[in-house]
């Protein structure tokens, strides 16, 4: 008899029989209306605690199902609920691709609730941005990603002319920017006004704010992983925008196998530019444009294997007179090409892999009084990913992957046309990792991964631990830590007053990669009202940070380790987000309390010392407000504590230099960033009209004007000996006057 | 999870947290010494003056520092005083102290500044090491036409040493004229406060040998780069080879407002090699040739 029973038992608690009778759903969500495919929707089955959020190729797998009959239940913000009743049999691996219907913004709001939407979209350091958001909140001129990113609590701006993001107390270069998987290296346009990433072309863009998964690597602190639209694979649909500095034109539609898109905007201010030249108005380039291309086919060979190839092209190119006999000419951009695979091995087999091409270019030339100042920088990158997911059953999902590649560095600089200094570094580098979220429960959610990469330039072999729990108590809460080790093998060099003369360096012999650790812990809540309250702390180390010496005036013959001074920093805070996703009136409020430090020996004494965009408070309000099916208004404010500078505790003056032949003063500082400039605040507004213009197409009219109730905010105080040898100290202000934009747009 | 409680517990975290944390800016007075020393040359003047307060009116007269006991000692390789040199102060200028005995700076010798003001507990202090002569061997031309073809080539002998030098040009007009001024340095003129002979000695940047090429005959050749010339007629020109402390200093003080990857409005303390006071004690090598700069044909009348 006990025999017997054990036998049954075994049986019963057998899992290779226990898992035969469970069943399992995967496929694909998309959109109905485009077909594009829509990256971390909730699927989950109803009434079970099983659910999935889609990939990044928009594929989901739900296992552990006991046999019988569900309603299958879609959710993805902005779009209606899809539900479906499903029968599913023992060991049944259900085949279900999702279509999902865009929703609409009804006059009498209805909030829909649903249980674990958009969850994944709140796992731990993760921000995610609608594109929508970035065309309809007020901008600069041009809608852009990077300025609507930096009202996310946790980002902060170097300045009102700059589009850089400083994300939890890192520099730019901190923040791993991909384009359909594509390392894009110099992500600014205009000088650093605005970035490259057209809205039209863009489906979806996720922030890892902090505490990024092993299945991303090389950057200390961030990761911005930005998608374009496969194209509508149901019916040509485009759209064209002209705005006060640049106009947009997008097309995208199906073809027999699959689907395109592309997408272009340029500078259009050519005219204008021409006018005050004509008017000898002084300042005006020669030469300004900027433009973007981002174009993308697909092909659908089965419903199991996707390809597709995306190719973005952006360049600026400016030249300026500053002087009778001196000008500044530059060229600079982009290019990146992704050739993607997307197969299924099975249901529980997901895999992708992708080869990239990115180059990056910076050529700036300096012409003053016959001499001419010329460097040249090159970034070279071709690399080759492989993605595996394996989803074995309702417990595990295990990432694998692989990424290796070669880059380049190339810089050149030239002095009264001699060859000053000419370095080449090339170095493969690679990547692998190995992921699992393990849920030991359902209130419980464990993802270990570790990462391990390889520079060769330097023989850098380094191993990155990754981990974060998840607990969640009640339905509405969320419990969340995380710790993580990242490197850094590349340095960005660049100027906050102007980002045109970026280069990129590399670790080598004799230069340690950077490295630091990652604490955080978060509490997500979802309130009454549809209202998400977010809570994160954060702290920060960096080591090793090696940046481009800032006091040497020529690199030339010097040993490519000389070229830099190695510091360190830390970064800490609290950042909190009342969010409304959803509604006529939607939005949120962020608030940062946070402080970020720097070391280097020749700076501060050797002492941390906060860098100019470190910022106490940061507070920033965002508002849209849907008056009706033809109206919308949208508010930005921001506020935030004064950035810091320097003030001299006194000055002299050099007379007898027989080099310079010329008085120079200098001052005695003793502490930097001693000071806080004022605080920062600005309101922009919004309001846009909408309709159907001649039952041929959509129209929209958007009036914005930003810095709407004038405030002087100020940039830096320059500081000037003047007549009397008194010390003047002279205001530069950021946008200092309210800046009116508008544009058309039209879709159809 | 009660908003209500978290919102009450924000004004507490953040005076606890949120206090900039930083003290008001004194003025601390400082000595400034300022000397150069050129081999080959005679020991030249000394300036000692004191740091001004930012919300003051710069004064070298009133600043200049009396009384002081100015030294400098040439040392041995092993670091003892092999001579010393003292200095008076200048009988119609305060503050600047005269050599008392004529001696020829001698190069790669090192030498030490010492300062004795009244009211410091310890001297000034700073240390200088000359760089070799340069040996002018070879000048391309004695005329040359504003940004034409031909640019002024200079050859000098390379240096023993395996440290690269770091040069810096210095073109000196000799016949300051308005009508003499380059498009560039007109335009300078134009849109700034200085004067017609603020411009009249234009210098280059700090440049590194490796900028230059090495000639068949194992020379250093070195071409005058236009960005020097302000004025056309006759310039003297001189090329100087700086030592380390004049090249700490000139490089960090040059950035102090900008031209590096600081951000606007860090300004960074300068690198100067003076103990107990600031300044610079430098000193460097220099060739001089004098040259004619000619106006293109398109600005002859």
């Amino acid at each position: 008899m006990r025999y017997v029973l054990f036998f049954i038992l075994c049986l019963g608690t057998n899992p290779i029989v226990w898992a035969q009778e469970r069943a399992s759903i995967s496929g694909f969500v998309i959109d109905a209306t485009s077909g594009e495919t829509l990256l971390l929707a909730t699927v989950r089955v109803a009434g079970t605690s099983s659910a999935a959020a889609t990939n990044t190729s928009g594929y989901y797998r739900i296992t552990g199902i006991p046999p019988g009959r569900y309603t299958v239940v879609a959710s993805y913000l902005g779009y209606s609920d899809f539900l479906q009743e499903v029968t599913l049999e023992p060991g049944e691996r259900l085949r279900l691709d999702i279509e999902m219907q865009p929703a609409s913004i009804e006059i009498n709001e209805v909030v829909v609730t649903t249980d674990r939407e958009g969850e994944d979209q709140r796992d731990l350091g993760v921000a995610m941005m609608e594109v929508e958001s970035v065309k309809q909140l007020p901008a600069i001129l041009e809608p852009d990603l990077f300025r609507a990113l930096q009202l996310l609590p946790g980002i902060k701006a170097a300045s009102d002319y700059s589009s850089g993001l400083y994300i939890r107390g890192g520099s730019p270069d901190q923040t791993l920017i991909l384009l359909d998987r594509n390392t894009v290296y110099n992500p600014s346009h205009f000088f650093g006004f605005f970035s490259p990433f057209n809205p039209d072309a863009i489906k979806d863009v996720r922030l890892y704010k902090g505490g990024y998964p092993a299945s991303y690597g090389g950057r200390l602190g961030s990761v911005l992983d930005i998608y374009n639209k496969d194209g509508n694979r149901n019916e040509v649909e485009g759209g064209l925008s002209i705005g006060m500095l640049a106009s947009r034109a997008y097309v995208e539609g199906p073809y027999s196998k699959g689907s395109w898109m592309f997408a272009v905007r340029r500078s259009t201010i050519d005219p204008l530019l021409s006018a005050l030249r004509d008017a000898d108005v002084e300042g005006i380039p020669d030469l300004f444009y900027f433009y973007d291309i981002n174009a993308k086919v697909n092909f659908d060979a089965s419903r199991d294997d996707r390809f597709s190839l995306s190719v973005y092209s952006g360049k600026d190119r400016l030249v300026i007179p500053f002087l009778d006999d001196a000008e500044i000419a530059v060229a600079l951009g982009n290019r990146t090409l992704s050739a993607n695979w997307t197969h299924l091995f099975s249901d529980r087999v997901f895999s992708n892999f992708t080869v990239t091409a990115s180059h990056y270019f910076s050529l700036p030339d300096f012409y003053v009084g016959g001499t001419v100042f010329r460097r040249s920088n090159n970034v070279y990158d071709l690399s080759a990913k492989g993605e595996f997911e394996y989803i074995p059953n309702e417990r595990h999902q295990v990432k694998a992957g692989f990424w290796a590649g070669n880059f380049t560095m190339r810089l050149r600089d030239t002095f009264d046309d001699q060859e000053g200094l000419r370095s080449r570094i090339g170095s493969p580098y690679a990547s692998v990792y190995l992921e699992d979220a393990y849920r030991p429960g359902s209130l419980v959610l464990l993802r270990g991964g570790v990462r391990a990469n390889y520079f060769k330039q330097g023989n850098h072999l380094r191993l990155e631990p990754r981990l974060t729990v998840e607990y969640q108590p009640t339905e509405d809460v969320r419990l969340q830590a995380g710790y993580g080790r990242y490197y850094q093998f590349l340095s960005l060099i660049t100027s906050q007053f102007l980002s045109a003369f970026d280069i990129w360096l590399t670790t080598a012999e004799g230069v340690d990669p950077s490295y630091g650790d990652q604490y955080i812990l978060g509490a997500k809540t979802r309130l009454a009202g549809n209202v998400n309250l977010d809570v994160e702390t954060y702290f920060r180390t960096m080591e090793q940070l090696f940046e481009l010496d800032p006091f040497l005036p020529d690199v030339s013959g010097l040993d490519y380790d000389e070229i830099f001074h190695a510091g360190r920093g830390r970064a800490y805070g609290v950042e909190l987000q009342l969010e409304r996703p959803r509604g006529r009136l939607n939005g949120f409020i962020g608030y940062t309390l946070g402080r970020t430090e720097r070391q280097y020996e020749q700076l501060n004494e050797g002492a941390f010392y906060p860098p100019k965009y470190d910022r106490t408070h940061d507070i920033k309000a965002v508002g849209i407000f849907e008056l009706g099916r033809q109206w919308r208004v949208t508010g930005v404010w921001t506020y935030a504590t004064g950035q810091t500078y320097t003030v001299p505790v006194g000055f002299y003056k050099l007379n007898g230099d027989p080099i310079q032949g010329r008085l120079q003063t200098v001052f005695d500082i003793k502490g930097f960033n001693n000071r806080r400039l004022p605080v920062y605040h600005r309101l922009d507004l919004g309001i846009s009209k909408s309709g159907r213009l001649f039952k041929l197409a959509d129209y929209e009219v958007q009036l914005q004007v930003i810095n709407a109730y004038n405030r002087r905010n100020i940039w830096f105080y320059y500081l000037d000996v003047e007549d009397g040898d008194t010390v003047e100290r002279t205001e530069i202000p950021q946008i200092p006057v309210p800046i009116p934009n508008v544009s058309f747009s039209l879709t159809f | 999870m009660s908003v209500r409680y978290l919102l009450a517990v924000l004004p507490l975290l953040i005076s606890l947290v949120g206090c900039d944390g930083y003290e008001p800016v004194d003025f601390e007075e400082q000595i400034v010494v300022e000397g150069y020393l050129e081999a080959g040359e005679e020991l030249a003047a000394i300036r000692v003056s004191r740091t001004a307060p930012l919300n003051s009116s710069y004064d070298f007269e009133k600043l200049a520092v009396s009384g002081a006991e100015v030294k400098i000692h040439l040392l041995k390789t092993d670091g003892t005083i092999e001579r010393t040199y003292r200095f008076a102060e200048s009988g119609n200028r305060s503050g600047i102290y005269i050599p008392l005995t004529d001696d020829t700076v001698r190069p790669m010798r090192t030498y030490r500044l010492e300062v004795s003001v009244e009211g410091q507990r310890a001297p000034i202090t700073s240390r200088t090491t000359v760089p070799a002569l340069l040996e002018l061997l070879r000048v391309s031309t004695d005329t040359l036409t504003y940004q034409g073809p031909e640019q002024l080539e200079i050859e000098i002998a390379p240096d023993a040493s395996t440290r690269q030098r770091v040069f810096a040009f210095t073109a000196r007009a000799l016949d300051v004229r308005r009508e003499n001024l380059t498009p560039l340095a007109a335009a300078v003129l134009k849109e700034s406060d200085l004067e017609l002979e603020d411009l009249s000695t234009g210098s280059s940047p700090l440049l590194n040998e490796a900028n230059y090429e090495v000639s068949e005959n194992g020379m250093i050749r070195i071409r005058l780069p236009w960005i020097a010339i302000a004025f056309y007629g006759p310039n003297r020109l001189s090329i100087s080879a700086v030592d380390e402390n004049y090249y700490d200093f000139r490089r960090t003080a040059d950035i102090q407002q900008g031209g590096s990857t600081l951000a606007p409005g860090e300004i960074p303390n300068v690198l100067e090699h003076i103990q107990g006071g600031t300044g610079v004690f430098g000193s460097y090598a220099s060739v001089v040739t004098e040259i004619y700069i000619e106006r293109p044909d398109e600005e002859k009348p």
